[in-house]
């Protein structure tokens, strides 16, 4: 679906931001890509729709060079951005205005999104408040029904019981043709979610993993001082030592993505080097 | 074809422009009524009766270059500012289509909009400036005397650069660009100045570049050297070349524009 070949990306002027990329998205997937401030994670997604051009490289979509920004790729591409922009219309008067860009746009669930967030059709935009207008987007994003839908910190703005809303609709849309991106560094706001994770590192992609498969060959517990020597990765935390350690059961753990990313991007690689063992599938 | 332009698409995208903007351009059209019954009312009242057909045409041109730059100098608003753009850009229309609404609107509409509200402005004006019994003609803008239609080709080259401008600079594009234009017309002359000073050898007066050359010999003849023949077109020539340039040269930065 999505193909990043050799990507670097720097405005002009200044240091690459991402520095030779390599990575392959496909649809029926929910990709979390998580990332410190500032590690470029808006800036990826923006070269993935064709809002910035790389520098080398390229990103492309079923193909077709997304830089381009044809008609016939934008179509099948929604991009929410961090900070919405709505114009003075009402809701209806946007729908009515700019649904027929996208071909495969759904009216009915749009009117059912809307209807769990609880914002209202007729109201002019401008004047709702910033969750209200997020939330806005979000639905009318989902109802596009296009094939990549990349989300920038979607979650920023919204409140607690939005949150799991929007948790509930994403997982409830995605469909075998569709690829959900969603970036973020509220890594709590994916759990239950994604079932992907990419981290953006030091200009680089570190890892790009299946949970379920991190779930097998990892564990994801509390261990005693004594034991910490034994893990990948082991925190501090008010229980005790929060660690990444192989799982040697057998039996899936639950993720804990915020120790995840703390492991993967801290100065210890113990569990990068761990992961990038081909053998690693096999040594467990 | 379907991905540089589709008529339906460009129709849709049409009349979303149309429908997030007209209330702005509709109170727009207001304020140049407003300024333009301002000083013609102003100039009538000093006058002590309507203005000539001559000075109708200055004052024509005046508002026409002048409210058609501040205009375009905005019509790509919706592609500056971080969130504005990524709507705009990422939105399933070419880039000659969104360039087409923009075009169409600051040039043609714009002009038909303006000729409307100058003429109704100007007819009251004429109607209520009326001296004793003798009322002032209309300006006829296709007029050999007057030549107001001269105005349109100058439109055009402030257009261009407006809409590059727009553009090409992220805030303040108005003032930016304005202050590109006469730093480039500046810079331009003064290598004109430069270039015929050494090519004749005489003293020169400063003058614009196309349009004639004029200096004075022994301080007493005065002579002004201008195109004749098929050359007296070179400076219209130019300024269509100049409009032309420009508007590609913005077609070219909303391709490549990134955020």
């Amino acid at each position: 679906m999505i193909k990043v070949e050799n990507l670097s990306f720097g405005y002009p002027g200044r240091p690459l931001l991402l520095e030779d990329l390599c990575l392959t998205l496909e649809q029926g997937h929910i990709y979390g890509l998580l990332g410190r401030n500032g590690a470029g994670k808006s800036t990826l997604l923006k070269n993935l729709v064709g809002l910035a051009f790389p520098r080398a490289g390229q990103c492309l979509l079923n193909g077709q060079s997304t830089a381009k920004r044809l008609p016939s790729m934008l179509e099948k591409v929604y991009f929410l951005p961090e900070e919405v922009y709505v114009p003075a219309l009402s809701g209806g008067q946007f729908v009515a205005r700019t649904a027929s860009f996208y071909p495969q746009f759904d009216g009915a669930s749009f009117q059912r999104y809307l209807h769990e967030f609880d914002v209202p059709l007729h109201a002019v935009l401008s004047q709702l408040s910033f969750g209200q207008q997020k939330k806005f987007m979000i639905a009318f994003g989902l109802a596009t029904n296009t094939n990549l839908l990349v989300l920038d910190e979607p979650t920023n703005g919204l409140d607690i019981p939005s949150k799991a809303q929007f948790r509930r609709l994403i997982a409830s849309t995605l469909t075998p043709e569709r690829c959900v991106i969603i970036s973020t560094h509220q890594v709590r706001d994916l759990d239950n979610l994604i079932d992907t994770v990419v981290v953006l590192h030091q200009q680089r992609i570190v890892l790009n993993e299946d949970l379920e498969q991190l779930a097998e060959h990892l564990t994801f517990a509390t261990v005693s001082p004594a034991h910490a020597h034994e893990a990948l990765y082991a925190e501090d935390s008010m229980r005790g030592q929060q660690a990444i350690l192989p799982n040697l059961t057998g039996r899936p753990s639950k993720i804990d993505l915020e120790l995840l990313f703390n492991a993967i991007t801290a100065p210890n690689q113990a569990l990068t080097s761990y992961l990038n063992q081909p053998s690693y599938v096999q040594s467990v | 074809m379907y991905n540089l332009f589709s008529l339906p698409r460009f129709s849709r995208l049409f009349q979303k422009h149309t429908a997030e903007h007209w209330k702005s351009y509709l109170m727009g059209a207001g304020v140049l009524a407003g300024a333009l019954l301002l000083v013609l009312g102003f100039l009538s009242y000093l006058n002590g009766g309507a203005p000539n057909t001559r000075a109708q045409a200055v004052f024509f041109g005046m508002f026409m270059l002048g409210g058609g730059f501040l205009f375009t100098s905005n019509i790509f608003a919706d592609f500056s500012g971080k969130a504005r753009a990524i709507a705009a850009l990422s939105l399933p229309a070419s880039h000659l289509e969104k360039y087409v609404v923009a075009w169409l609107y600051s040039f043609l509409f714009f002009l038909l909009v303006y000729i409307g509200v100058f003429y109704a402005v100007d007819s009251v004006v004429i109607t209520l400036a009326k001296y004793g019994t003798q009322q002032k003609p209309v300006l006829n803008l296709f007029a050999r005397e007057e030549k107001a239609y001269y105005s349109f080709l100058l439109f055009a080259a402030v257009h261009s650069l407006a809409l590059w401008g727009s553009l090409f600079f992220e805030k303040l594009a108005f003032i930016k660009t304005a202050v590109a234009f006469f730093a480039l017309l500046m810079l331009v002359s003064v290598l004109n100045y430069s270039f015929l000073k050494s090519t004749l050898g005489v003293d020169l007066r400063f003058s614009l570049p196309f349009l004639s050359a004029d200096f004075i010999e022994n301080e007493r003849a005065y002579y002004r050297l201008t195109p004749t023949g098929t050359q007296q077109y070179l400076p219209e020539l130019m300024l269509l070349v100049l409009s032309a340039l420009f508007w590609l040269a913005a077609y070219a930065r909303l391709r490549e524009k990134q955020l």
